[in-house]
């Protein structure tokens, strides 16, 4: 009877939890700045230990924020482990989420380009990985968990563990930072020319 | 937008950004699309971050090695014959384990 109860957690494991095999990997390799090695480990980690720690996981209840969530607390020990101290941001509150939403790098793109929305088509995927492993670490997760991997806030907050509020402001503040090196980026390397500028 | 039933731009502008990640009750999303549908100055830098969200969901999505793939399914397995040595697990469980991870990780 026992060995029947065990086989039903765990297969609901694989069930539940190998699916999402493929976004914990992504978001490891972000986290990790594009280390493939360290995103491998990470993501290894982040199974066992959900494999191991099964029994606490709820049915029913979302598997891949639990997932991300575990490899973000591992890439964290790791990053203690190695002497890096974690990113101190300035105070953050709720107010400031409309300002925040509303100072997009916008208003630069379009003295330059025309039409505006066909900024982006000038990259390379790679470009814009580099930029996005560029930013600090609280942004670059936000960034990553909404923007590539299609969470929606209130999933973001039980990953990082913050209030949606937060996770807001995170959120807008890493995307202008990322727009921002983006458009620097396509100066230096003349995918724009500067307008007015002799 | 002098008309009474229309939210101003700069409200607008303030939740462009929860509009496009449709993370706005359903009330507020009509006023913005409302808006949006007739205002020249707000459309552009809609078009823009819609842009930037359209882009980055396009951004090349990786897959995890094979490699590894093998690498994880061997750990775990290695861990549910740790687990049955010291438990009364029938050993099937661990024959319809394998098959049922082989399945999976070979289901992409």
């Amino acid at each position: 009877m026992r060995g029947s109860e065990i086989r039903v957690q765990k297969v609901g494991f694989v069930e539940e939890a190998i699916p999402h095999l493929d976004a914990v990997y992504r978001f490891a390799l972000r986290l990790s700045r594009g280390h493939e090695a360290e995103a491998q480990d990470l993501v290894q980690d982040t199974f066992l230990r959900a494999h191991r720690g099964w029994e606490g996981f709820r049915l029913g209840t979302n598997c891949r924020s639990w997932l991300l969530t575990i490899c973000r607390n591992s890439f964290l020990r790791g990053e203690e482990r190695r002497g890096r101290r974690a990113e101190i941001l300035e105070s953050e509150t709720d107010a400031d989420v409309e300002s925040l939403a509303a100072t997009a790098v916008f208003s630069e793109v379009r003295e330059n380009v025309d039409p505006e929305a066909a900024f982006f088509d000038s990259f390379l995927d790679r470009e814009v990985l580099n930029a996005l492993d560029a930013l600090p670490t609280p942004f670059r997760e936000a960034v990553v968990l909404s923007d590539l991997e299609g969470l929606s806030y209130l999933e973001i907050a039980e990953v990082l563990e913050l209030p949606t509020g937060t996770v807001k402001s995170r959120l807008f503040r890493g995307r202008r930072l990322l727009q921002q090196a983006l458009y620097r980026y396509a100066l230096d390397n003349g995918y724009i020319t500067p307008k007015d500028r002799t | 937008m002098k008309d009474g039933t229309m939210i101003p731009c700069d409200q607008v502008v303030a939740k462009l950004w929860e509009y496009l990640d449709q993370e706005l009750a359903p009330e507020a999303s009509a006023q913005v699309q409302q808006h949006l549908e007739i205002c020249r100055r707000c459309f552009p830098q809609y078009d823009f971050q819609r842009a930037y969200r359209v882009y980055l969901l396009q951004v090349q999505r990786e897959s995890v090695p094979p490699a590894l793939r093998h690498r994880i399914f061997e750990a775990i397995l290695a861990e549910e014959a740790t687990s049955k040595q010291s438990s009364d697990v029938p050993f099937e469980h661990g024959t319809g384990l394998r098959a049922l991870i082989a399945r999976i990780f070979g289901r992409r």
